[in-house]
């Protein structure tokens, strides 16, 4: 497995979707906002491209919940028993750069995926990691 | 500035999003019905040798390795639909155990991401628990007559390998060798 550094090809893609995002170093961001609901999310895109053999796709990702403690036994059962039609859950720890237990729901779109199909995908994890994060965390205020 | 998504879109993409197998397999057999299915003709184009389960749900794609083993690499039959996507698990098994994983083993497993797919446990209907490993194929954007050589059956083949040689690092690590 190889990381590559970041591909321009896909910044043009993104750029021809016409989406409305921030550059933040490692990363893309978009903001969505869930319509008839006051319900928004943060979706990332991992510029550089993961590889492997023909493989060649981008993480994207919408954060669903995080907290100052590690998550117990308990919780990491309950989250890995969580299906989904696409994608699914990974765990972070605290790094260098934030200081959360941070749970992602991540799919991947390929590098060579059209604006069309990068759109779709953007959408499913804007909408799911929404979800999620309600499921998640019950009773809370909109977080992500 | 923000995208807006609307309402029924989300809550369509949460029911398929969060589900859990049952209604995965629910929605994917009305998929099932309506369209063709393209993942053996795929499947077929590859090269790998595979035969269907006995319980008819997967096709599966045996690796030998090292020490006499063998590692099975499952490939869902029928996809779940989501948008324009036609979502196949490609998934083996790293971990099994009549009780429920411990902490220190689901800790290793999702906290260490892979570039692709994503770890998570099954209970079957007997109470054991598995640890699966999983990625996701689109088969959609296979052609109509897959055919080897084709970028996109090269990506089909890959995405198995790649499901075997994790699924193969993370039973060693989970056992201690």
């Amino acid at each position: 497995m190889s990381q590559d550094g970041p591909s321009p090809e896909f910044a043009a893609t993104l750029k021809s979707s016409g989406k409305a995002m921030t550059d933040s170093g490692k990363f893309y961001t978009l903001k969505y906002t869930i319509s008839e609901s006051k319900r928004k999310q943060t979706v990332y895109i991992r510029k550089s491209p993961e590889t492997y053999l023909s493989l060649k796709g981008h993480e994207v990702f919408g954060l669903v919940w995080e907290g100052p403690t590690e998550p117990t036994a308990e919780k990491l059962l309950e989250w890995s028993q969580r299906r989904f039609g696409v994608g699914g859950l990974v765990c972070e720890r605290p790094s260098e750069t934030q200081t959360q237990f941070r749970v992602r729901y991540r799919l991947t779109v390929a590098d060579s995926a059209t604006a069309a199909e990068l759109t779709e995908a953007l959408e499913i994890v804007a909408a799911t990691s929404d979800d999620v994060e309600k499921v998640l965390n019950p009773g809370a205020e909109d977080h992500f | 500035m923000s995208q807006r998504i609307y309402l029924g879109l989300a809550l369509a993409i949460g029911l398929a999003g969060s589900t859990f197998a049952q209604t995965t397999t629910s929605t994917a057999t009305t998929t099932a019905s309506q369209e063709p299915n393209l993942i053996e003709a795929g499947l077929k184009a590859t090269g790998l040798n595979y035969a269907k389960t006995t319980s008819g749900l997967s096709y599966s794609v045996d690796f030998d390795h090292s020490g006499g083993k063998t590692r099975r690499v499952l490939v869902a039959i029928t996809p779940t639909k989501l948008l324009k996507v036609r979502s196949h698990v490609i998934y083996t098994t790293v971990w099994v155990g009549d009780q429920a994983p411990s902490g220190e083993i689901l800790a290793k497993v999702m906290y260490q991401p892979k570039k692709y797919g994503h770890f998570y446990t099954f209970k079957d209907t007997e109470g054991k628990y598995a640890v699966r490993f999983g990625v996701n194929f689109n088969s959609a954007i296979l052609s109509s007559s897959p055919q080897s050589g084709e970028a996109t059956v090269k990506n089909l083949k890959d995405c198995i390998l790649f499901v075997d040689q994790v699924g193969e690092e993370t039973s060693k690590q989970l056992s201690g060798q």
